[in-house]
């Protein structure tokens, strides 16, 4: 088959892709919703701790040293009133600091000081925002008496040390976006397959010069450039194609690949868009499951390796957000590339057996 | 006609145990209408799948213009055009986008606009497929099966389910395109149809080839033409009457009728295809 029929192949699969207005509005919508997304999350990271404070008897001077460290105090009139602002969430935590706190910090004994959460903070908040605050008063206690209160902390920091570089919500979401895209348009090149075959056009091409492999070499093409162009306008449009931008687009290319085998998987078992959607949706789910554990960080176990996005996602995250480079993330690349060929042989093989 | 397009030699294809053609044997000639009747399921749209390299034969073979469809396949559908029973047309594209797109599979310069116009769609040129009736489709279907100016135009159940307007277009066209010099491969169950437009046409039942040969052969070796005529009795009732005609007695049978009878109307009737058919294979053409 000669590269004008292939041309020719490819410009029509676009043509009907777009007039099939779902899924020309998501193509497009999806990729502009997800850039201004990306634009209106923070990009900055607040490390300021808001914390309540009833301190009647305090005075100012230890304020001033709690509020230097990263902890911003907002005073309340009243007790009561410090524990109706934490329960309406204006604060994380309340502290209560009366004159037997003060002297218990200047002769560094054990002293006990009330702390105000909200019922329904999680128990990790909780515990998180007193070692925060036992930390401050230790120290405080040390500068102000010369003697630490009786509380030692033993911090160990287990895999990479964030202190300092902690990512804004947008640049965890950012792998999520690209994903999301790239999972999408499987959706949409599944379809275009799949109506292909059941409205027995495949059938009208193949009694014309078009032979099958032509046919799904149009079909893989047109699947990758559409997934391909999509993602990387995404990271272009978010300002993140600056840093490796060969690596990441790259990656993005192999992840095309992986998801248009799969799509062709999801063609081979599907007779409709409602087809589609069943068996594309499950899938889905599933693939985003490794973006998860970027933006909720240490939610993911191993077995998250085994689903084929976790690399793109980890590779997009790694280069993106911490500047790796090619070696860092050569294996991430190795095992979208292998994926990439195992999903597109096996998609080819059972849609081939559906057309014949 | 001493070219043949079409040569089937002992064509045969199988669906599991399911024997759907059984060696089938025929030729078709350069610019012959040949039609090939037979009910649902009797092995007629597998025979065009053979035939147009969609299925790939059991066993025996097929050539199309001297090349073997199993071997030369992509070479043989550069000279074909078929429409199938089912449409499948780009439903999201125009009737002209449809025709544009199969012209640039083909590599062919094609008249679509004049296509179009042959069919009737020459106004609806720039409308969707998906707001077409199902007549239209089907016309737009034969005029992509055209649009190659195919040497060999294979046309599966064309004008099934359509209305009397479509179905005479679709005919029309069918006669014009034989008038070019195209070879075309009819299936039907319409027997009026391939009556009317056949050179020659094959019944097949059960995967098999009953007979063939032209309409007027067909009718002369299986019909009966008959002389139906009705006469007035003494009491001024009405009686109809039969005579067979052909036979060696038949002067002399209808000279005595209307010597002593009082004939009021006579008329004569022809076998159809379907009475030969039912006679040849012992079923009906409803499937």
């Amino acid at each position: 088959m000669n590269a004008r029929i292939l041309r020719t192949l490819i410009l029509k699969d676009f043509m009907l892709y777009f007039r099939n207005r779902f899924f020309a509005y998501i193509t497009i919508v999806a990729m502009v919703l997800y850039s201004v997304i990306y634009l209106v999350m923070p990009s900055t990271v607040d490390e300021a701790l808001r914390v309540g404070v009833f301190a009647p008897d305090v005075p100012d001077l230890l304020l001033e040293l709690l509020n230097s460290r990263d902890i911003t105090l907002v005073e309340l009139e009243s007790d009561a009133a410090l524990q109706q602002a934490v329960s309406d969430n204006q604060y994380p935590v309340g502290l209560v600091l009366t004159a037997d706190v003060i002297r218990g910090l200047l002769r560094g004994e054990q002293t006990t000081v009330t702390v105000y959460f909200a019922s329904d903070a999680p128990p990790e908040i909780s515990e998180a925002l007193q070692t925060v605050m036992r930390l401050a008063f230790n120290e405080i206690s040390y500068t102000l008496g010369g003697q630490s209160l009786n509380v030692t902390f033993r911090e160990e920091i287990i895999g990479q040390d964030m202190t300092g570089q902690q990512l804004a919500v947008r640049e965890r979401l950012l792998p999520l976006l690209a994903v999301m895209l790239l999972v999408m348009e499987m959706m949409g090149l599944g379809n275009l397959i799949a109506e292909e075959a059941e409205n027995g056009t495949l059938r009208a091409l193949l009694i014309t010069p078009v032979n099958v492999p032509g046919l799904f070499t149009s079909k893989a093409i047109m699947g990758i450039v559409l997934a391909f162009v999509q993602a990387a306008l995404l990271l272009g449009l978010t300002g993140n194609l600056t840093q490796e931008p060969l690596l990441l687009l790259l990656t993005l290319l192999l992840s095309a690949l992986v998801v248009t085998g799969i799509a062709f998987l999801i063609a081979s078992v599907s007779r409709d868009m409602m087809g589609v959607f069943a068996w594309s949706f499950p899938l889905i789910i599933v693939m985003l499951i490794p973006s998860y554990g970027v933006v909720f960080p240490g939610t993911l176990t191993s077995w998250s390796q085994f689903i084929p996005s976790y690399y793109m996602v980890s590779t997009i995250h790694q280069v993106v957000n911490f500047g790796a480079s090619w070696g860092a993330v050569a294996h991430n690349l190795l095992a979208l590339l292998i994926m990439g060929v195992v999903f597109m042989a096996a998609g080819v093989l059972v849609m081939e057996r559906k057309v014949r | 006609m001493n070219n043949h397009s079409i040569v089937v030699e002992n064509l045969t294809y199988s669906y599991g145990s399911l024997l759907a053609v059984d060696h089938v044997n025929f030729q078709v000639g350069e610019g012959e209408i040949f039609s090939y009747l037979g009910p649902n399921g009797a092995g007629k749209s597998t025979t065009v799948k053979m035939l147009t390299g969609q299925l790939r034969p059991k066993d025996g073979k097929a050539t199309l213009l001297g090349m073997d469809i199993a071997r030369e396949a992509n070479k043989v559908q550069q000279f074909i055009g078929v429409a199938f029973e089912t449409t499948n047309l780009y439903e999201q594209m125009s009737a002209a986008e449809n025709l544009d797109l199969f012209a640039q599979l083909f590599g062919v310069k094609a008249d679509v606009q004049g296509l179009l116009e042959q069919v009737g769609l020459g106004t609806r040129s720039k409308e969707r497929v998906e707001g077409f009736s199902k007549g239209m489709k089907q016309r737009l279907m034969v005029a992509r099966a055209l649009v190659n100016r195919p040497r060999i135009l294979f046309l599966d159940e064309p004008t099934e389910g359509l209305d009397p307007v479509s179905s005479e277009t679709i005919r029309n066209l069918i006669l014009e395109t034989r008038a070019g010099g195209t070879t075309v491969f009819l299936t039907t169950h319409d027997m009026f149809e391939a009556d009317k437009l056949s050179d020659r046409v094959a019944f097949i039942n059960q995967g098999k080839i009953m007979a063939l040969d032209t309409p007027h052969k067909l009718k002369q070796q299986y019909g009966k033409r008959m002389l139906k005529v009705e006469v007035e009795n003494g009491s001024g009732q009405i009686e109809a009457r039969e005579i067979t005609l052909d036979n060696h007695d038949t002067g002399e049978t209808v000279k005595r009728l209307f010597e002593s009878e009082k004939v009021v109307t006579a008329h004569t009737e022809e076998a159809t295809l379907e009475d030969i058919f039912i006679q040849v294979t012992g079923r009906g053409l409803a499937g």
